[in-house]
């Protein structure tokens, strides 16, 4: 086990070993440059995974709750992130979809919408595709550099049928970073269900058993678990000099870093800037834009599930294989800007109930749970408005157990995003419909593993965070490498932009440091 | 023609994340105090009682009605209601109103009436935080519990069983299968 000294100040500090967080690490690791990775959760291995829903959720769901402020009970939510090595790389179904260049263009593309704060990425579709592709290889995503697509379930026949009965041409078991044949030293998927309890075959791509152990195998890797990033901490000159935390005994220590790189997810990472405030940065660090927390955004989101006259028996097979992208598109004849995925889902009975009933009794709930396995499902996921007000601050009441403010949530949504989701539903109930469901049902949601946007990436230092390499306009040697650089959401599932995002940034920081720029 | 049954928009996802996130442990009350002789009930449920006990039970029924389900898992959630009214004064003055209100609202041969009276009472209570707190343990506990798995068709884990790939994941054989073009080979 590799360990650097608290006071080795050329090492790079990352907070969080997630899909941002343990992709870098590795990248830089493997590119000679010495790393500290703190992660707040522990550190579980394939035997800890329990195929059981409630269970996983006590060990892997980050307990910090954030207080919200969000007028309106559908905005009233909680992110779900994973405090554990591995981040929610642990816990994602493996979808792995590059953005389209409409959607990094938001801004030119869908021109100025009323109240929306959209922006145009600062960088290129063209700019970013050599990572996607790097990010595929390494990460084995399906139907793309030779990975076979993942076999179709039956969960997948339904909405395959379903889906062009009524004239959808792109429907497929999808791109996934599951292994759809052995490879990597990891096993092929088996079916199991389960992939958001942490794959027990490893078949599903994890930080926790690719990039990190292959960091760890460099020896440049110090990773520390349960160690609680509480501030990054700068010189007088305004440049990070390390990172104040919380050891496993809850014990402060303060390491010291040549550059820090946050990756703690989108919340956690916008209130360790918040909480980090100081003489030189009184509105939070790297926030002279007073954008830091801005942009909160999590995916427009919503499940129709279909009650269908014969089995399907959706909880057998991969989660997530089955994708219908005919709507991901800018089409403003539908009465919406930006574009919708319908994406293939099912669960166990315990989430599957509480996720599609909460809140009912009596006989309609009886008969939804004695139909459990005659129902089909599928989750719309649309691109979210950015909107300069959802955003992250800090509490002015509550404080963690370290004594620092919890973030406070706040977040409406657009018009948009609510016109979205009709058609969205709409569409999928069309598509059930065709295939001979006998009832459909639709529950709003609002994706919140998906967080994005709080600290977001811009051209010009006064309208963002970060610019095209998740480097802070206000710091330079401090970096953004989460979901949080993301200037707008798109309508893909946001983890392969992440760690395409991740190995981009990699090459640029030891570009800097090789020509000591940094 | 499909009309969409409209969730709720108080029910999004995120609420129910969070409630599974509060519920888990309303499901994880360990369950050891029941013993399973007839004439022990009023042990089983020390803290509630036995004529408390079997309303709550009765009315657990109808709030979660299963009818391939025995009563052995209902009499769970009202172990589970009794162990939180032991553990919280509030929770055992909610639960012991809401059950006297019932047998009076429902008269004294409440035993003897069918399920859709009990039924049709609770829909006039389910605003109150009696039939809130009964549906808040109901609910979790019963989908978690093995035995309504099992009644209502659902294995829980495959890992054991080498997952589906062998064991009907691509069974159904009611739709047309989907071309090779859109989905790959078996491994």
């Amino acid at each position: 086990m590799t360990t650097f000294a608290l006071d080795d100040d050329n090492v790079i500090v990352i907070i969080g070993s997630g899909a941002g967080g343990g992709t870098l690490a590795n990248e830089l690791c493997q590119r000679g440059v010495r790393c500290v990775v703190l992660e707040a959760g522990p550190r579980y291995n394939l035997t800890d995974f329990e195929q059981d829903e409630f269970a996983m959720v006590g060990k892997l769901i980050s307990q910090d709750v954030p207080e919200v402020t969000s007028p309106a009970p559908l905005e009233n939510g909680k992110p779900f992130v994973c405090k554990t090595v591995g981040g929610t790389t642990v816990h994602w179904s493996g979808i792995a979809l590059r953005l389209n260049e409409e959607e990094m263009t938001a801004r030119s593309t869908y021109g100025e919408i009323a109240g929306a704060s959209l922006a145009d990425w600062p960088l290129s579709l063209a700019d970013l595709t050599p990572y996607y592709d790097r990010a595929e290889e390494r990460m084995g995503v399906t139907g793309t550099h030779g990975n076979p697509l993942l076999p179709g379930s039956n969960n997948f026949k339904v909405l395959y049928n379903g889906a062009t009965r009524i004239g959808y041409k792109g429907v497929s078991t999808g791109h996934l970073a599951i292994n759809s044949r052995p490879r990597d030293g990891r096993s092929a998927c088996l079916q199991m269900g389960f992939c958001l309890q942490g794959c027990k075959i490893a078949a599903k791509w994890s930080t926790l058993y690719t990039e990190i152990p292959q960091a760890e195998a460099t020896g440049r890797l110090d990773l520390r678990p349960a160690c609680t990033a509480l501030q990054v901490h700068h010189d007088a000159r305004g440049r990070a000099t390390g990172v104040l935390y919380a050891d496993p005994q809850g014990i402060r220590q303060f390491q010291e870093a040549r550059i820090v790189c946050v990756a703690a997810n989108a919340v956690a990472s916008a209130r360790l800037l918040l909480n980090s405030a100081s003489s030189l940065f009184p509105d939070g660090l790297a926030n002279s834009s007073g954008q830091v927390g801005r942009n909160y955004m999590t995916h427009t989101h919503a499940f129709v599930m279909a009650r269908m006259p014969k089995p399907v028996h959706a909880y057998r097979g991969t989660v997530q294989a089955g994708l219908v992208d005919d709507e991901r598109r800018h089409d403003p004849a539908r009465g919406f800007a930006a574009g919708y995925m319908l994406q293939m889902i099912a669960f166990g009975l315990p989430f599957t109930t509480l996720a599609m009933m909460p809140g009912s009794s009596g006989a309609e709930l009886g008969e939804f749970m004695e139909h459990f396995t005659h129902l089909a499902g599928l989750a719309v996921l649309g691109e979210d408005m950015p909107l300069a007000d959802n955003r992250v601050t800090l509490s002015k009441s509550g404080k963690d157990r370290h004594g620092l403010p919890v973030a406070s949530i706040h977040i409406t949504h657009h018009a948009n995003d609510l016109a979205l989701v009709e058609h969205a539903v709409g569409r999928a109930s069309a598509m059930y419909g065709a295939v001979g469901a006998e009832k459909i049902l639709r529950q709003d949601v609002s994706g919140f593993t998906h967080n994005m946007g709080t600290l977001r990436m811009s051209r010009l230092p006064r309208d963002g965070v970060v610019n095209a390499w998740g480097q802070c306009h206000d710091l330079a040697n401090l970096f953004i490498s989460d979901g949080s650089q993301f200037s707008t959401s798109g309508a893909a599932n946001p983890t392969l932009t992440i760690v395409a995002l991740a190995l981009r940034q990699a090459e640029y920081i030891v570009g800097q440091i090789g020509s000591r720029t940094l | 023609m499909f009309h969409p049954v409209r969730g709720s928009r108080l029910t999004s996802r995120r609420h129910f994340l969070f409630r599974v996130r509060d519920l888990a442990l309303a499901a994880a009350v360990p369950t050891s105090a029941w013993a399973l002789s007839g004439g022990r009930q009023a042990r089983a449920f020390p803290v509630l009682g036995r004529t408390n006990a079997e309303m709550l039970l009765r009315m657990c029924r109808q709030i979660v009605p299963l009818r391939r389900v025995t009563l052995a898992p209902y009499r769970a959630v009202v172990r589970a209601l009794d162990a939180q009214a032991a553990a919280d004064g509030a929770t055992l003055a909610l639960l012991t109103e809401g059950a006297a209100t019932a047998q009076k609202q429902l008269g004294r041969r409440w035993h003897s009436l069918p399920d859709r009276a009990i039924a049709r009472y609770l829909e006039t209570i389910a605003a109150t935080p009696f039939f809130r707190l009964m549906m808040g343990t109901a609910l979790p506990t019963l989908v978690n519990d093995r035995r309504v798995w099992k009644a209502v068709g659902y294995p829980g884990e495959s890992y054991t069983r080498g997952g589906y790939l062998r064991r009907g994941f691509n069974d159904l054989d009611w739709l047309p299968e989907p071309p090779a073009s859109v989905m790959g080979p078996m491994p």
